[in-house]
């Protein structure tokens, strides 16, 4: 029954739109896993739905985010060159993946991108504000500098990005698991502006969001003439992940402690355990 | 010109804009086709001049979607050349052209 089935992937993409906030991960790299295992949608399909869906949440939160000043446009922009070159390869890759049917592939390394993006949520970041470094050349021609009001600290954090060629680096990397796994990489962009560039981690969360929406609509070319996208299974996930995304940073957010946090962070960790042993043949 | 404003205007009217053609689409699409075959359709079967297609609205909302970040990055371009910043003009150029040749040109080089 079609009617049952568009129910029970409304509700999975809730789930993973409020799972992939409550993560701060973002809801394409949940909603996959939580197609492919519990729904059983084709790995290809579910990759399809997570890219688009992840543009219409970048918009949302990114349009929140320029507004309350986090979302620092310069910075972002800048190093879009290199999550768009990123996302050119990663699409690329796509496109090898499909021809030669090698879905297993793209179950493990999707499986490892998983455990690998929940490690920030276990460092001690999002806590400290890191040290004002005197910018090298280029970063400071580029004007990597800003300031916002932290409301724990409770006094005004300036700052300004160094190593812009760490942050091009990082960048080029999540562009290309982006490209490739059609997810927004929120964490690797976060790890690259956070640990590469020196930006507070509130900075890095929301110019992280705002630039999603554009390495994934960069990707998105080839994978409509793959035909990946699938017009009913994104009708229903690009409102649910919405919804989902939505309802956590909204009103749940803000009730979960850092061990709460953690444990559905452990959820996600199980979900890419899983995908690696379904690519290897273990479990079906 | 508030840059920010500008920007964040775009991306909220192109989301409302891109779901309710999706989600209208979609609700034609099952009221017509309440058994129809989910894995059936995709973006190079579904025809994009077929009005009376319900799943070719939903598809125009995708492609909403989809147009709202290079449409960012050319306002940003213009939001540069107004503040006369050279760097930040080239690199949002930069930026289109990469994106422009990924979603028109990068498919038609892979013959798919």
């Amino acid at each position: 029954m079609l009617l049952a089935f568009l129910a029970s992937l409304l509700f999975a993409s809730i789930i993973a739109g409020l799972l992939g906030s409550l993560t701060g991960l973002g809801g394409g790299v949940v909603l996959t896993p939580v197609l492919v295992l519990f729904l059983g949608v084709p790995i290809d399909y579910a990759v399809g739905a997570s890219l688009i869906s992840t543009i219409a949440t970048s918009a949302s939160s990114g349009s929140r985010y320029l507004k309350s000043g986090l979302a620092h446009m310069r910075i972002a922009i800048a190093l879009e060159i290199a999550t768009t070159s990123g996302a050119i390869t990663g699409s690329f890759l796509e496109y090898i993946v499909e021809k030669e049917h090698l879905f297993s592939l793209l179950d493990i390394i999707f499986g490892v991108v998983l455990i690998f993006s929940v490690i920030p949520n276990f460092m001690r970041m999002g806590t400290e504000v890191p040290n004002y470094v005197e910018p090298d050349g280029l970063s400071a021609k580029l004007k990597f500098h800003g300031k916002y009001y932290d409301e724990a600290l409770r006094r005004e954090v300036h700052y300004h990005g160094i190593r812009y060629h760490f942050g091009l680096l990082g960048m080029y990397i999540a562009g290309l698991v982006s490209g490739l796994l059609g997810i927004g990489s929120g964490a690797l962009k976060v790890l690259a502006m956070d640990l590469g560039m020196n930006l507070p981690f509130k900075i890095s969360t929301a110019t992280s969001s705002f630039m999603i929406g554009v390495t994934a609509a960069t990707s998105s070319g080839v994978y409509w003439a793959l035909g990946i996208i699938n017009p009913i299974i994104v009708g229903v996930t690009i409102p649910g992940v919405f919804i989902g995304s939505n309802l956590g940073s909204r009103y749940l957010n803000r009730l979960m402690s850092r061990r709460l946090r953690q444990l559905f962070t452990l959820v996600l960790v199980a979900l890419g355990i899983q995908l690696i042993l379904r690519g290897l043949g273990i479990i079906g | 010109m508030d840059e920010k404003k500008v920007i964040s205007t775009t991306l909220r009217y192109g989301v409302i804009i891109a779901s309710a053609l999706v989600i209208s689409g979609l609700i034609a699409f099952i009221v017509t086709n309440p058994n129809a075959n989910v894995y059936k359709f995709n973006t190079t079967n579904v025809s994009l001049t077929n009005f009376k297609d319900p799943l070719t609205i939903t598809l125009y909302g995708v492609i909403a979607l989809i147009s709202i970040p290079p449409l960012i990055v050319f306002e940003q371009i213009l939001i540069y050349a107004s503040e006369k910043d050279k760097i930040y003009i080239g690199i949002s150029v930069l930026v289109l052209a990469l994106m422009m040749f990924a979603i028109l040109i990068l498919p038609r080089l892979l013959h798919i």
